[in-house]
């Protein structure tokens, strides 16, 4: 541990790590998806609307075919005209008496793949459940587009980069007080002042990447959720831990006597990390309602990412945030360990 | 140390100036110009490494200082 702390080989890996993750996360374009569907005009039996696509390619595509289609009906488009890469002017002929009001759009092309607009599109109509099976469209294999991307989802869209950035500053955070866990145990155990300089460098550095977890996030939620502040039991759970580990440092300042205060600090430090696991571990997944992915029965960002793209950036970026957390811990703990040294001295 | 952030900065800089009109230029005008935040987020990245490197030699030669 000394002496892997004064090497330099895996600081600089980490921050190449690091490095090579945020480029992948910046770099990475996102999915092709449809942004919306505009201008829905109803005369008679034609239905005209226009498409908007976002990173798709009608313009150097081939095989282009659009429809609209709910359960088991589908209509195609009778006129398609490309205005340029993201739109479309489209023209359908509807039946009289259409099976539902509420239809998806979809779009399928040899480059993007297969997008849909789900229950895209609102039709104005004598309405009369059928269960005919009209399929429209012929030859299409619903494929996925070929390059390297990220998942292309609604609200998110390319705010879904800040999982490489977000998310990761929790992961260093939960990292960071794990140790300090388990050197407050170790400081128990050994008494060694060591552990104790272990334990407080580990929670302070933590605290960095707390306060930057907490406003990035907040951040975050004002464009995706429409609140800085939301009433989410994970959030709520996430200051109220950071608050408990604040009082740490308020503990140890109000202890005179070195050997008590590392000994009372360190239990308060092993309690702080029980408190902080069920905050925001246990109490978010039984709430019963809460905006975060993956908690209560929310999908967690796997579920959009079929083929674990992301998962290769997103783990390779966290990695690198550790060991840059450690590292920056690795500094706070060396500098405690030279003041007391110097303490000792006099 | 100083020299060494003085002579990346001068890098940076003969860069952009050598820069008019070439290759790299047009590099970083494409593609909706996300290369400029990509250097932007690799700039504050690299002085961040470096400034926690200086302070790491620092602490080295302070902890240097005390065991001999």
């Amino acid at each position: 541990m000394e002496k892997l702390i004064r090497q330099s080989w895996w600081k600089i890996s980490g921050i190449l790590v690091l490095a090579g993750a945020l480029l992948f996360a910046m770099k990475t374009p996102l999915s092709p998806g449809i942004l919306s569907i505009e201008k829905v005009e109803q005369a008679e039996q034609t239905l005209s609307f226009e498409l908007i696509g976002y990173n798709s390619h009608f313009m150097t595509s081939n095989g282009l075919q659009v429809w609209i289609q709910n359960d088991a009906h589908s209509y195609c488009s009778k006129d398609l005209e490309i205005i340029d890469d993201s739109h479309l002017l489209i023209g359908i002929d509807l039946p009289e008496i259409l099976p539902s009001n509420l239809f998806s759009v979809v779009l399928n092309d040899d480059i993007d793949g297969t997008l849909a607009s789900l229950d895209g599109i609102f039709i104005k109509g004598n309405v009369e459940p059928s269960d005919g099976n009209g399929k429209c469209y012929e030859q299409v294999k619903l494929t996925e587009h070929g390059y390297f991307s990220m998942p292309y989802r609604t609200i998110l869209y390319e705010t879904i980069r800040n999982l490489n950035f977000h998310v990761p500053m929790w992961f260093a955070m939960i990292f960071l007080t794990l140790f300090s866990f388990v050197t407050a145990i170790l400081y128990l155990v050994k008494s060694d002042p060591r552990y104790d300089d272990m334990t407080v460098a580990a929670i302070h550095v933590a605290m960095l990447f707390a306060i930057c977890g907490l406003s990035t996030g907040a951040l975050w939620a004002r464009f995706t959720w429409g609140a800085f502040w939301t009433d989410d039991p994970q959030l709520n759970g996430a200051a109220i831990s950071t608050l408990i580990y604040l009082a740490y440092f308020m503990l140890r300042r109000s202890v005179n006597d070195p050997d008590k205060r590392a000994r009372l600090s360190a239990v308060y430090a092993i309690f702080a990390f029980i408190m902080f696991y069920v905050f925001l571990k246990v109490i978010p997944s039984m709430a019963e309602f809460s905006l975060h992915p993956d908690t209560t029965d929310n999908p967690s960002f796997k579920d959009y990412d079929i083929e674990g793209k992301l998962k290769i950036v997103f783990r390779t970026a966290t990695a690198g945030w550790i060991i840059l957390s450690f590292w920056i811990f690795s500094l706070r703990y060396r500098l405690l360990t030279i003041e007391r040294k110097r303490l000792d001295h006099e | 140390m100083n020299k060494m952030l003085l002579l990346i900065f001068m890098l940076f800089f003969s860069l952009f100036i050598s820069a008019q009109g070439n290759v790299m230029e047009e590099y970083m005008y494409s593609s909706g110009k996300i290369w400029v935040a990509i250097s932007v987020l690799f700039l504050i990245l690299l002085l961040i490494f470096m400034y926690l490197w200086k302070m790491d030699k620092k602490i080295g030669r302070m902890e240097d200082e005390f065991n001999s």
